[in-house]
């Protein structure tokens, strides 16, 4: 008990003199914020686009593709092989005994982009007949659904952030004239929540597009992708794989995520080990211009430990106080705010669970650094400290 | 200058540990520096270097140029010569591995493929034949001689297969044109190996203008042309659709700038800091220096090398190591697309400058402190 008062007593006495050292601290708390800062808003770029693809899998639905295709858009699924696809057990049917199933065609349409003014692609997206029952996650939010059969689209809400044209009432360039833009969605705040969205029969019809990129169905109870796997994978008419839509997102947002986040990661460390160091530098010589003030305590009694200890909550707290002007500084600036990855717009997002990541590497550096100087100050001779004044 | 070089070293071992601390984190911001400043460079160089007379000519929606546009085109104005290509792109050995290969038509139309003569000569004995890269071989783990597939489901075959198979015929040097490596095979391959139907349709066609001022024009008039053709085109000079890439993912340039800025800003601090210290713990002995005869502009000049020494070796670490690094970044971070970041002399020259103002910075407010001393006062002990 009094070992643990002595050193909340000598951790309080140093923190007591912070303010003589106000100008050190804060290149402590500055760099420390830096580094969070930075941390913070390089993830958020990677996280906020990873959820923005998870989002869009649901692992009720299952999506069908070429072999060999990486993703939708590569490769195609003719018409006859996907009306043999909408007839395979363990997908679901709907009150009139329809495949809940639709072939989709995703392509690029050339628009500008408002950042730079260059080109950029935008991705268009077809639905079917039974678009609603397998997407249910889609609503319209401003004006009005297409209608099946003419030429118009709807805009999901993030794309006229990013895009030139394509918003609300705007008329976007087609191969047999322009056609108008007639409607807003959301989708969950998913990727497609950044696409154009429009009939599929009047959009192959346009683009002379003999084949569909992909094949999404939603699955009929648990084992429904077991049976829709049997049924497509043997028949010799088709080549095509099935996934579980929310597993194709996952592995696909992994091919980019995980490069982003080494990137991420590499920068902070390098600006972390900055800041360690001027953490250790700070810290050291905090030590030093206290060296009577510790001499003293020692002299009356203090432990080694409670006067190392002090160091170290001060290490901790100075850093963690930068920690949380980074995180709150990262929140401010990045939170919210609309980003574009190639063609998928999304909004950043500087989560609570990043903002614990950002304090944990504060109070890591807070740690690290503190451990040296602690170690100095507990060692520091009596005597020597004393004599100083 | 030579009279003061005792007078800074002793001042900089009084304080060993608190030096190299000093000097280990101005070392790791420059190696950070280096690094962001030189992926930029390597952007921007990339950039610089692009042939201007290049046009390249896409299909505006879907992909089926027919080779009698490229021929069309070739008889336009300003126009030398037209060329078709085509990308084989899809997987190599890891689904995760996106892989390419451009297949390039002629040595006319393909101004920026740094092949010599006797090379692409080299494809009418192998057509399935690629130059690599010595980034790209090492990404894909290939060297010459060796034979691999590139599975494709974008890039239908005759055959009904899905991989393409390739011989490396030589794995050349690196260029800037080319920042994240090049992998270039035929395009007698390419048109050959797929379906009678599709062998008349082109990925892209490149045209090469006589007067590089007139692309832009040339291009808006290709368009023009088959405006109201089956097959719209998009045309735009190379250089403008390399710098829409660039800024395609991440704005490279912002983000890496912003993050060299925030770095040099903490050691901005940290010296100002170690300085201002090491000024207020010395008073005594600037009263001395003073006192014999040093100016104040004498004793100023004194602190800004003190502060300068460790800053500038720092630096000169911290760009060493980031060269060492510069060279494994793309193989650190295959997939990203990132080129070797480039020490160039403009990057060198900024980090000397960033050096320098760092140092002045550091010695703004303790020189003024020194020019304030007063002298009497701190001698009799009495500050």
């Amino acid at each position: 008990m009094i070992f643990l008062r002595s050193c909340l007593a000598a951790a309080w006495l140093n923190l007591m003199s912070l303010k003589k050292r106000l100008w050190a601290s804060l290149v402590v708390v500055v760099g420390v914020a830096c580094v969070v800062a930075v941390l913070l808003s390089m993830l958020s770029v990677t996280s906020s686009l990873r959820h923005a693809w998870q989002r869009a899998g649901s692992p009720d639905r299952a999506i069908i593709l070429p072999t060999g295709s990486q993703g939708e858009g590569d490769g195609a699924i003719s018409p006859a092989q996907a009306a043999i696809i909408k007839d395979a057990p363990g997908i679901a049917r709907d009150a009139k005994g329809r495949a809940i199933a639709d072939p989709e065609i995703l392509m690029g349409l050339d628009v500008r982009r408002h950042d730079t003014g260059g080109y950029g692609y935008i991705l268009m997206r077809s639905f079917g007949p039974t678009a609603m029952a397998l997407r249910p996650e889609f609503r319209i939010v401003a004006g009005r659904m297409y209608r099946p059969g003419k030429r118009e689209m709807v805009v999901g809400a993030e794309a006229p952030g990013q895009f030139q044209n394509v918003g609300l009432g705007d008329k976007v360039e087609m191969p047999d004239g322009p056609w108008p833009v007639v409607g807003v969605f959301r989708t969950n705040d998913d990727v497609v929540q950044s696409e154009l969205v429009a009939d599929t029969d009047m959009l192959r019809a346009v683009m002379r597009h003999p084949a569909y990129s992909s094949v999404i169905v939603r699955l009929a109870g648990a084992d429904g992708l077991a049976v829709l796997k049997r049924a497509i994978t043997t028949n010799p008419a088709l080549q095509v794989t099935a996934e579980r839509q929310s597993d194709y997102y996952n592995r696909r947002s992994a091919e980019f995520s995980d490069m982003n986040d080494k990137l991420s990661y590499g920068v902070s460390l390098l600006l972390g080990l900055g800041a360690l160091l001027a953490a250790v530098n700070i810290l050291y010589s905090a030590v030093a211009i206290r060296r009577v003030e510790i001499a003293t305590l020692r002299a009356l009694g203090f432990g080694a430990f409670p006067v190392a200890f002090a160091v170290a909550v001060e290490g901790l707290l100075l850093s963690l106080t930068g920690g949380v002007i980074g995180a709150a500084i990262a929140y401010h600036l990045f939170d919210g705010v609309q980003d574009i990855w190639y063609n998928n717009a999304f909004r950043l997002a500087v989560s609570p669970a990043l903002i614990a990541l950002g304090l944990v590497w504060a109070l890591l550096i807070g740690l690290l650094g503190g451990v040296l100087p602690a170690i100095h100050a507990a060692r520091f001779p009596i005597a020597e400290g004393l004599r100083a004044t | 200058m030579l009279k003061y070089l005792p007078l800074v070293w002793a001042a900089l071992e009084r304080r060993t540990l608190r030096t190299i601390l000093t000097l280990l984190s101005v070392t790791v911001a420059f190696t950070l520096f280096g690094t962001m400043m030189g992926t930029d460079a390597a952007f921007r160089r990339a950039e610089d270097v692009i042939n201007r007379r290049v046009v390249l000519v896409g299909a505006r929606f879907g992909d089926n140029l027919t080779d009698g546009m490229g021929q069309q085109i070739a008889a336009m104005p300003n126009v030398a010569a037209v060329s078709a290509g085509g990308n084989v792109f899809g997987y190599y050995r890891n689904p995760k591995t996106h892989a390419y290969v451009m297949m390039v038509d002629s040595a006319a139309g393909w101004p920026n493929v740094p092949l010599s003569k006797a090379q692409w000569a080299q494809w009418q004995a192998r057509r399935d034949g690629v130059f690599l890269s010595h980034l790209r071989a090492t990404q894909w783990g290939l060297k010459k001689g060796d034979i691999f597939n590139i599975v494709s489901a974008s890039v239908p075959r005759a055959d009904g297969e899905h991989a393409w198979r390739f011989e490396v015929l030589d794995v050349l040097d690196d260029t800037p044109y080319w920042p994240g490596g090049f992998s270039f095979g035929s395009y007698q391959y390419y048109r050959y190996s797929r379906s009678p139907a599709d062998q008349a349709k082109a990925g892209w066609f490149q045209a090469v203008v006589k007067d590089s001022a007139r692309a832009d024009n040339t291009a808006v008039a290709i368009d023009a042309r088959f405006a109201d053709s089956a097959i719209p085109t998009r045309s735009e000079p190379e250089v403008m659709t390399r710098s829409d890439a660039a800024t395609a993912a991440v704005n490279v340039a912002a983000v890496t700038r912003r993050v060299a800025l925030v770095g040099l800003f903490m050691i901005l601090l940290l010296t100002a800091h170690g300085t201002a210290q090491s000024v207020r713990e010395r008073l005594s002995e600037f009263a001395v220096l003073k006192t014999v005869g040093y100016s104040d502009a004498g004793v100023t000049a004194l602190v800004f090398v003190e502060a300068l020494a460790p800053a500038l070796l720092g630096a000169a670490l911290g760009l060493i190591a980031a060269a060492l690094l510069s060279e494994r970044i793309p193989a650190l971070l295959p997939g990203l697309g990132l080129p070797e970041p480039y020490l160039s002399p403009a990057v060198i020259g900024e980090a000397l400058a960033a050096v320098i103002l760092l140092a002045l910075l550091s010695v703004v407010l303790p020189a003024r402190k020194l020019k304030r001393l007063d002298v009497a006062a701190i001698l009799a002990g009495r500050a």
